[in-house]
């Protein structure tokens, strides 16, 4: 019975601790924002004479960032396991290889 | 899905519990229609994609009966132990995904390297609407959003907080495909943008092929994922999911943020980078 009720204990500090450390909101006004910067690449590349290659530079890297944080945040790995965490990254080296070959070609 | 019937038994009264031949089947109809898809013997795509809806419909029953077939439970062998067997398993899925998408992707950008005219956002040959989609695209993230508000609600137990948090993420994930329908329309019959060269812009062809062909998967995805939300609805209205029983939202969630994930590639590479 005290075993239960330890048990209960932990977890009602686990919901309060994940509660507090839910930055929802934040991530979304964030990725709001950068979305908005995006839009406008084209029209001031056009009026400013930004380099497509500077462009796709800028326009992938936000990319890179808003899908970090939503993996982070939205799917939790910030709060995962190490080995979990690291799951996703393995498979992104072949990703860039592929993509880079594409590039390169 | 059904970790609570499964912990009872589930209302047939067995203790032990199943496994399911539907995966399985849904694997069979995978291979037929692909198959037939790559060879274009079309009775071999019509198999598969009666096999589809016999497999998930299979699927769906059993849970929905409460007969658990993948039981909450943790891997026991490193490197992985102490980890959901089935969030581990939606994660190596999702990484199936990013191979699938990448190849797609990759494929565009190839086609785009080789194509003899491609539009440049911002121009009046430009034939999409990005205003439009850039709306389309925070909706999406919205429901993101969402999605992560329905896991953390069933986390804690807040059932009307998920009853509302699921609605609205699917409410909004059926905006954005609407949305996308709307775009389609209007660009097939009002821009000439076809995933085949037309006479009235030919040189829109490649582009046509490319923008349809990774826009297209991507929506089948999302649309896919409604189907999963909805059953999600459906069950949390049923008071399925609550503190001890959430994975099921987890993994349909995880789901949903990958689709979110892939558009945040696919929005800038589509509509705002030309060549």
């Amino acid at each position: 019975m005290i075993m239960a009720t330890t048990t209960e204990a932990a977890r009602g500090m686990d919901a309060v601790a994940h509660e507090l450390k839910r930055p929802y909101v934040a991530v979304l006004a964030f990725l709001a924002i950068v979305t908005v910067v995006e839009v406008q690449i084209p029209t001031l590349g056009a009026a400013w004479g930004i380099s497509s290659g500077l462009q796709i530079v800028f326009l992938m890297g936000t990319a890179v960032i808003k899908a970090a944080m939503v993996a982070l945040y939205y799917m939790h790995l910030r709060y995962e396991p190490r080995v979990l965490r690291l799951l996703p990254v393995g498979p992104l080296v072949f990703v860039a290889l592929l993509l880079l070959v594409v590039v390169l070609d | 899905m059904s970790d609570a019937h499964a912990a009872h038994g589930g209302p047939e009264g067995h203790a032990d519990h199943h496994t399911s031949i539907w995966p399985f089947v849904i694997a069979l109809a995978a291979g037929f229609g692909f198959g037939g898809l790559a060879t274009q013997f079309w009775p071999s795509v019509f198999a598969g994609a009666v096999l589809l809806m016999v497999g998930v419909g299979g699927w769906v029953r059993q849970d929905v009966y409460g007969v658990s077939f993948a039981v909450k439970q943790e891997v026991e062998d490193r490197p992985f132990a102490g980890i959901s067997i089935r969030k581990l398993g939606m994660w190596l899925f999702i990484i199936s995904e990013v191979f699938f998408f990448t190849g797609l992707i990759g494929a565009g950008l190839a086609l785009r390297a080789r194509a003899a005219f491609w539009p440049t956002p911002g121009t009046p040959e430009f034939p999409l609407n990005i205003p439009l989609t850039a709306i389309n695209t925070f909706i999406l993230l919205a429901s993101s959003f969402t999605m992560a508000e329905a896991v953390h609600s069933a986390q804690v137990g807040k059932q009307r907080h998920l009853r509302l948090y699921l609605g609205l993420t699917l409410a909004l994930g059926a905006t954005f495909v609407g949305i996308q329908v709307f775009e389609y329309g209007k660009l097939f019959f009002e821009e000439h943008l076809t995933p085949w060269p037309n006479l009235v812009r030919p040189e829109l062809g490649t582009f046509g092929t490319a923008f349809y062909a990774q826009t297209g998967f991507h929506g089948a995805h999302v649309t896919g994922g409604l189907l999963g939300l909805a059953y999600l609805n459906w069950m949390s209205w049923k008071g399925r999911y609550g503190k001890d029983n959430f994975e099921g939202v987890e993994v349909v969630g995880l789901y949903w943020h990958l689709v979110d994930v892939v558009w945040i590639f696919l929005f800038p590479i589509m509509y705002l980078i030309g060549r």
